[in-house]
This record gives structure tokens, sequence and C-alpha cells, in this order.
């Protein structure tokens, strides 16, 4: 598959916020949470997810026939239909797309990812395009322990056919009964956004540890290899751990300083912030964890 | 072997906190989150010379009364 960098593109949320005001207003110690979180910034949006998602795709998303959108949300899923017919009503040629839409958080782009490589390699659809979207500022408020962390997003990447990367191998690792450690207390508009720092490290931590042996168990070779690791930005803390953790070559890997943490939508940020100097001769990793609790990685090989 | 004293005085100091009891958790101190979580780990890996890294069920504590159990366990509490 190839990344189609000139079809991917990504927007945050209009207001931009710095985390240290944040912090005084909720009287939060600026310090420590950068240290611990990493952000400077976060983005939000004052807009509703249709408003906000359909703006972008309109200026973004160009439909051919016969081609897949892969929609990735949680923030808005809840209603029949779906998120997605509303969002997409006034995308042009959208009548014609095979639009699948996927209700996941932080590990939505990989799960994304890992189903548009299955219908590229089938020649079911010569070009996927998968985008993530999520709104969390509606349900954080400045006193929020997540308030310091998340920005709203929504991110576009085109995979096409064709030789550039193929998928060499991948890992799920899932842990279902841990679910409320990232969570929406009461589930919908109102509630309040829960994240439990101290579980979700720990979890991370060990599971990036299996996520190795499972990245490893068929192949032979050394993530040490892999040039570069994208990792989802959920702060500064837990990413430079799981890197640790999984083996990954030294290195900076938490990138999202400026940004925050924008969930689904990290990776694809990262991807295209990276683009040109993305080596089509090396290996890249990608790995995702968060709310599920779930975590996916996988490892790319360039095409030779 | 680490004392208990010198176990409860190093988490208290991962957690930038006066003291803690057996009965404190992350429900209990706010600085118990992931930066203390991640500075737990470390005073404790430095304090038995990297032996607490082979407790793998070490990560996944959030009490400290669990701590002390898990390196009562592994014989590196007296």
């Amino acid at each position: 598959m190839i990344f189609d960098f000139q079809a991917s593109a990504f927007a945050l949320g209009e207001n931009q916020i710095p985390v240290s005001t944040i912090c005084e207003d909720s009287g939060r110690d600026y310090s420590r949470t950068l240290a611990k979180a990493g952000f400077e910034w976060v983005y939000r949006t004052g807009k509703s997810e249709v408003d906000f998602f359909s703006s972008f795709l309109l200026s973004h998303l160009f439909l051919n026939p016969g081609e897949t959108v892969i929609f990735v949300n949680q923030s808005g899923a809840s209603s029949i239909p779906g998120l997605a017919p509303r969002v997409f009503a006034n995308v042009p040629r959208a009548e014609h797309a095979n639009l699948i839409e996927i209700s996941d958080g932080c590990t939505g782009f990989l799960r994304a990812f890992l189903v548009a490589d299955s219908l590229l390699s089938s020649g079911s659809s010569k070009a996927v395009t998968i985008i993530c979207g999520e709104i969390y500022s509606k349900f954080i408020d400045n006193y929020s322990t997540s308030a310091p962390i998340f920005s709203d997003a929504i991110s576009q990447i085109r995979l096409t056919a064709g030789r550039g990367f193929s998928l060499r191998n991948y890992g799920v690792l899932n842990s279902f009964q841990d679910h409320e450690f990232i969570s929406v207390a009461g589930g919908q508009d109102g509630s309040t956004f829960r994240m439990d720092g101290a579980k979700v490290l720990g979890w991370t931590s060990r599971s990036a540890r299996k996520m190795a042996t499972l990245l490893l168990a068929a192949e032979e070779y050394d993530l040490k290899g892999i040039a570069s690791w994208f990792f989802h930005q959920g702060s500064k803390v837990v990413v430079e751990n799981v890197a640790a953790a999984l083996g990954a070559r030294e290195g900076t890997y938490f990138s999202a300083g400026q940004i925050g943490n924008t969930s689904s939508s990290s990776i694809p940020i990262g991807l295209i912030q990276s683009q040109s100097t993305l080596n089509a001769n090396e290996s890249i990793g990608l790995l995702a964890f968060g709310v599920g609790l779930s975590m996916i990685g996988l490892v790319l090989e360039a095409d030779q | 072997m680490l004392s208990g004293e010198i176990l409860m005085a190093a988490i208290a100091d991962a957690l930038e906190v006066e003291s803690v009891t057996m009965e404190d958790s992350d429900s209990t101190v706010d600085t118990w989150d992931s930066l203390g979580q991640l500075s737990i780990q470390t005073k404790l890996s430095v304090l038995t010379a990297g032996a607490s890294e082979d407790i793998e069920e070490l990560a996944v504590v959030y009490s400290v009364e669990h701590i002390f159990n898990l390196l009562g366990e592994a014989g590196l509490l007296e």
C-alpha cells in the first residue's frame, strides 16, 4: 500500500488554549502537569461533530467511485443512524461511497488500517480513506484531570494499492474488564470523562512488553531495527514508558506537545507531519492504546 | 533487603507527599497518577538494584499494601 499524503490532512479545534491557563484556573501545578502529560496547548471546538467534521470533509475529501471510506468516531456515536450519515450528508459523491463506520477511540486508526489493508490486498478497493474524528472536549471541563490532555481533531489518511509498504505483522491486546479506566461516566453529553492515570500507565507498560512478544512471535527480527515508530500520543510519560517497555530503539517519541492528545487522530497527524522523512526503504512501527482497554501494534515493511 | 520504613519513605518521596500509610492508594493520594506510578517503579528499581523489575505484577499495583505484599513475596523486604 501507498500513503497518499497529497490527499491526507488534519484539522484541530478552532480554539487554541494554553495548558498553563487551564492549570491556573483549576489550581493545578503546571510544571508537574507538563512533566506528566507534556502538552503545552490543547485545541477545542465550539461546533458540533456534524458541523466540525462536515466542514473539514467538504474541504479535503474527494470521493472517487468504488473507493472505501472508513469513519472512526466515538464522541458522537449515540444515535440511530450512526454519526456517519449525518456527517457525510453533504459530501459530494458520498452516495456511491462504501462507507464503514467504526466506533473506537485511540486505537481506531489502527483498527481501520487493518481493515484497509485487507481491502487493498484483496483488490476489493483501489483506495481507502480513513477519517478519524473526535470531540472529547464536550465531556471535559477545566477541573477534569483530562483537561490538560485532549484536543478536538479530525484527520484523513488516504491509502492506495501499490508498492510502498506491506503489513508484516500485527498484534491486538484487549483488557475489556478494565474499560472503566478510560470512560465517560453515564454515557453521553454532560457526563464526565474519566481517565485513571496510574492504572493506564500500569496497563500500557505491561501490555507493551506483551506486544513486543506478539510482534516478534512469527518473525526473526529486532524491534530496534525498525527505523520509525509512531505511537499514539496519549501523554509524554506514557509514550516514553511504552516505547521503553516495547524495546524500541532510543529516540524521541513524544511529539504532540503543541497539539494535544487527539485520540484516534494522533498517529495520522504524526504520519502527516513526518511524511517528508518517511523513508520508503525502511520499516515503520505503529502502536496505539487506550479506550477499551485496547492496544494494537503493527509493523509495516517497505516493499523492495 | 529493604526495611518497611525505608519502603514507606520511598513511596512517599516518589509521590511527593510527606508520608503514606498502609491504607493509601491511587484513590487516596492525588499525586498517585501516571507520573507518581512511574516514580514509584523507578524508586523501587533503584532501591532493589533492579530486582523489582523482575516482578511483572508490580507495574499494575496501586496501593501501598499491595506493593509491600509483592516485595515481601519476592524476598526483597525485611
